[in-house]
């Protein structure tokens, strides 16, 4: 089921309903339930999936904790059914044509048969929260559930099952087992919230999402219009993919549940670093904590740092998506840290505190970022390289003119994402307090008033057709 | 586990707050007002959504200027396919009016020969209508929306079939959607609201040239022709993603407007022809179609012969292979005048 339909809303206002009906002790088996429907309405068999890997885990979650002598084989196996799941269904077409691109490259050329496989939405983000668990569970750090159920429940819980946020264990699972109490309060702010994340999805990213679309289907784009583009994407997938995360969360908390932050304003970061603070929290966060650290994050010295930053956004890269572009993706950003650690060493701290140098630096990596879309929005390496070899000398006054409208009419659209950064930004730029929405500190009649004109602007301002979220095929 | 302790810390203020009765009535209030401002303010906003005034009467008076002995129907499948000037070039000059707009299907299609061809004084010899595979018994397909614009342009205020094949063949979602839409007409101020905005764009770029509330994109869409893209882009249609019940031909032809159309044309005593394209073939020849696609196919035949109409399928035409297709279903520029010859030589016997 998809957020931006009508079946999802009278889905959501039936399962809301109901959840809060019931007596406490059947809301959890009532939300499980309800999240396989919605995982399954599309493609029932999709479940299977899902159901595998749950079985997985919570097998080998319990056999960690309760065989400590085969603890490493159960977190094998649990990590094993996670990954095997995702190496079938979402890398096996990559692994294929890249052996049968190298066997043609020696001179082996064999016919390799179709195999068709459908990549089920959302596989890699249950497959990395159902990772977690085990890891967590080995760790310690989180007690290994005996209720099917809660697994079940942590595992599928639907507002963020197909595109996130990653839930760790240590969060969403006391949530998810407590007694929930209706409360006023979040109902409101979890309805704010899905306003909001309504409108950024219909408003903002499907009607940026037609100037991107239209420039990255032109054989030979002019420089000019290739960059407005490249902004228009790069202020789609923003609004986009921050948008499911506020439906997610306000659907969530109108179950009466908080699942965490994943954007804070990334296009206000002032360094590579900053951005990944800032941009898919849970995902960057679940990286640093599973892959990085583990690697031996920024101990042993600068090299073998620099080594364990570029593993990690090369494997976050390939996360993304079984394209090659990716990884390259992956790894501009791994160079981007690793330079700008290593630069940052070498400038005095005064020079940081000068005024207007963090404005250059926001602008500095809003272009660097805008690079990287580009990067990860053009997936066939022949278009890319015609890209970044385009010249602006030898585009017209015309193509000018013409981006100049686009770009323009990019930032109209975005200037609701401007004036929201400009009323939350001492709450996301201070960080601390990432957990506290900040529609929760705003009077209500504002929010009201508010609520009012994003609904009023989402029936006049969409798109007729929305677009599927983009990280929906991740 | 700093991050842990600090959220704990959030959530336990929030539940302290929530817990004073002030803020509980102050939600409630808040829920009671936003749900109000939700349900009632778009009902404020006036403009019609449906039965537009806004018809194309210039189109009209180019049609009856022509006078053509051969009219075809179609969106952009026909514009990439047959060019005007072979047309005329073959057939002599008067001879044919070719009405197409990008993005057109059946309710378009339908409007085009019910508003311009048979409202017209003038009577044609044949009318070709274009079309792939099921979209004729898919009137609500492209007739929402950003489409309905340009359904409206050949559309009266009082359409009775229309309205009634469009009503028969909603799901239960777009028929929810429609009854919103007729409660809430906001679909004229969301193309005001976009035009508004595009015209803005266009007035911080180039000052003074278009008129207020006009939209200033329209001067850049030639730079999107289909002649400008990418070779290897995907058609808007995508086979994999089709829906088996569309394929139910029984199901949809009587709510389709197809009756209407071969009903409309036999009063007229003006022949009818559709003629399905071929999608985009593979290397090794012609299209894969599914078995139910196959069987809608041979009933929609079928159903035709029955009714007196000609019907052309060009699916499996040797000479249109793979090189031919441009992109997605439409054939390169560098074709069309190929693609026409042999249309015309398929087709000589309507031309006669």
């Amino acid at each position: 089921m998809i957020f931006q339909s009508l079946d999802f809303l009278v889905f959501l206002v039936l399962v809301v309903a109901f959840h809060w009906l019931l007596p406490a002790r059947y809301r959890s088996i009532f939300l499980l339930l309800a999240s396989w429907v919605f995982y399954g309405y599309v493609h029932p068999w999709f479940l299977f999936l899902l159901w595998f890997v749950t079985v997985a885990v919570y097998a080998a979650a319990l056999g960690i904790e309760r065989l400590p002598a085969h603890r490493r084989a159960f977190l094998i196996a649990g990590l094993g059914a996670c990954l095997g799941m995702l190496g079938v269904f979402k890398y096996f077409h990559f692994f294929v044509d890249n052996v049968a691109a190298v066997l043609r490259t020696v001179g082996l050329g064999v016919p390799i048969p179709e195999i068709r496989i459908m990549l089920p939405v959302g596989i890699s983000f249950f497959a990395f929260q159902g990772m977690s668990y085990v890891i967590d569970v080995y760790r310690g750090q989180v007690r290994a559930r005996s209720s099917f159920v809660s697994v079940a429940l942590f595992k599928a819980f639907f507002p963020q099952l197909v595109a996130g946020p990653i839930e760790r264990g240590t969060h969403l699972l006391p949530q998810l087992e407590a007694a929930r109490v209706l409360r006023a309060d979040l109902m409101v702010e979890g309805f704010l919230l899905l306003v909001w994340g309504f409108f950024k999805k219909l408003v903002i990213a499907d009607n940026v999402s037609i100037v991107a679309n239209k420039v990255f289907l032109l054989e030979h784009p002019s420089f000019p219009l290739l960059w407005a583009g490249v902004l228009a994407f790069c202020v789609q997938i923003f609004a986009d993919f921050s948008a499911y995360t506020d439906i997610a969360r306000g659907s969530a908390k109108m179950l009466g549940i908080n699942l965490v932050e994943n954007f804070r304003h990334p296009y206000a970061a002032i360094s590579p670093t900053d951005f990944w603070r800032r941009w898919h929290i849970s995902l960057s966060t679940w990286f640093r904590d599973y892959v990085y650290i583990p690697l031996g994050g920024n101990r042993g010295g600068r090299l073998l740092e620099a080594r364990n930053v570029m593993a990690t956004f090369l494997l976050s890269g390939l996360w993304h998506g079984a394209s090659w572009n990716y990884v390259l993706w992956g790894g501009y950003w791994g160079a981007l840290i690793i330079v700008s650690r290593s630069l940052g060493g070498l400038v005095p701290a005064r020079v940081w505190r000068w005024r207007g140098v963090s404005g250059l630096q926001i602008v500095l990596m809003f272009a660097l970022t805008n690079l990287g879309w580009l990067l990860f929005r053009e997936t066939d390496f022949r278009y890319l390289v015609n890209d970044l070899t385009l010249s602006p000398w030898r585009a017209s006054a015309a193509d000018w003119q013409a981006a100049a409208y686009f770009a323009c009419l990019v930032c109209l659209y975005s200037l609701p994402l401007v004036l929201h950064y400009y009323v939350d930004r001492g709450r996301a730029d201070g960080g601390a307090a990432a957990a506290a929405p900040s529609v929760a500190s705003r009077p209500l009649p504002l929010r009201t008033a508010v609520a009012m004109c994003l609904f009023l602007a989402i029936l006049v301002l969409r798109t007729s057709n929305s677009a599927d979220f983009i990280y929906f095929k991740f | 586990m700093v991050d842990v302790a600090e959220k704990s810390t959030v959530i336990e203020d929030e539940e302290r707050r929530a817990a004073h009765p002030a803020t509980r009535r102050l939600g409630v209030l808040g829920a009671v007002a936003v749900l109000a401002a939700v349900l009632l303010s778009p009902a404020l906003i006036r403009p019609s959504a449906r039965g537009s005034l806004n018809f194309d009467s210039q189109l009209l008076a180019e049609y009856g200027a022509v006078m053509p002995q051969y009219v075809f129907i179609g969106n952009s499948m026909l514009r990439s396919r047959i060019d005007e000037d072979v047309l005329l070039a073959r057939l002599g000059p008067r001879c044919c009016f070719v009405l197409w707009t990008g993005g057109a299907e059946s309710a378009w299609t339908h409007q085009a020969l019910k508003n311009i061809v048979l409202a017209s004084t003038h009577r044609p010899r044949k009318v070709f209508i274009f079309f792939r595979d099921t979209y004729l018994t898919q009137p609500t397909y492209r007739a929402t929306d950003r489409y309905w614009w340009k359904i409206e342009r050949l559309t009266h205020a009082d359409e009775p079939e229309l309205t009634r094949s469009m009503a028969a063949s909603r799901s239960w979602q777009e028929q929810l959607e429609y009854r919103l839409g007729e409660i809430y007409p906001v679909q004229k101020m969301r193309e005001r609201a976009s035009a508004a905005i595009s015209w803005l764009a266009g007035e911080i770029v180039t000052p003074g040239r278009v008129r207020f509330g006009q939209s200033a994109g329209e001067k850049y869409d030639g730079l999107f022709d289909l002649e400008g893209l990418r070779g290897t882009a995907a058609d808007d249609t995508s086979f994999a993603e089709e829906d088996l019940s569309e394929f139910d031909f029984d199901a949809h032809i009587e709510s389709s407007l197809v009756p209407s159309m071969i009903h409309m044309a036999k009063q007229a005593g003006v022949g009818l022809v559709f003629v399905r394209v071929q999608r985009r073939p593979t290397p090794q020849g012609p299209p894969a179609q599914r078995p139910e696609l196959v069987a809608y196919t041979a009933k929609l035949r079928a159903y035709l012969a029955r009714n007196g109409v000609e019907f052309h399928d060009f699916t499996g035409d040797p000479e249109l292979t793979l090189d031919h297709y441009l992109d997605g279903d439409h054939i390169g520029p560098q074709w069309r005048a190929q693609s026409t010859d042999n249309f015309l030589r398929r087709l000589h016997g309507d031309f006669e």
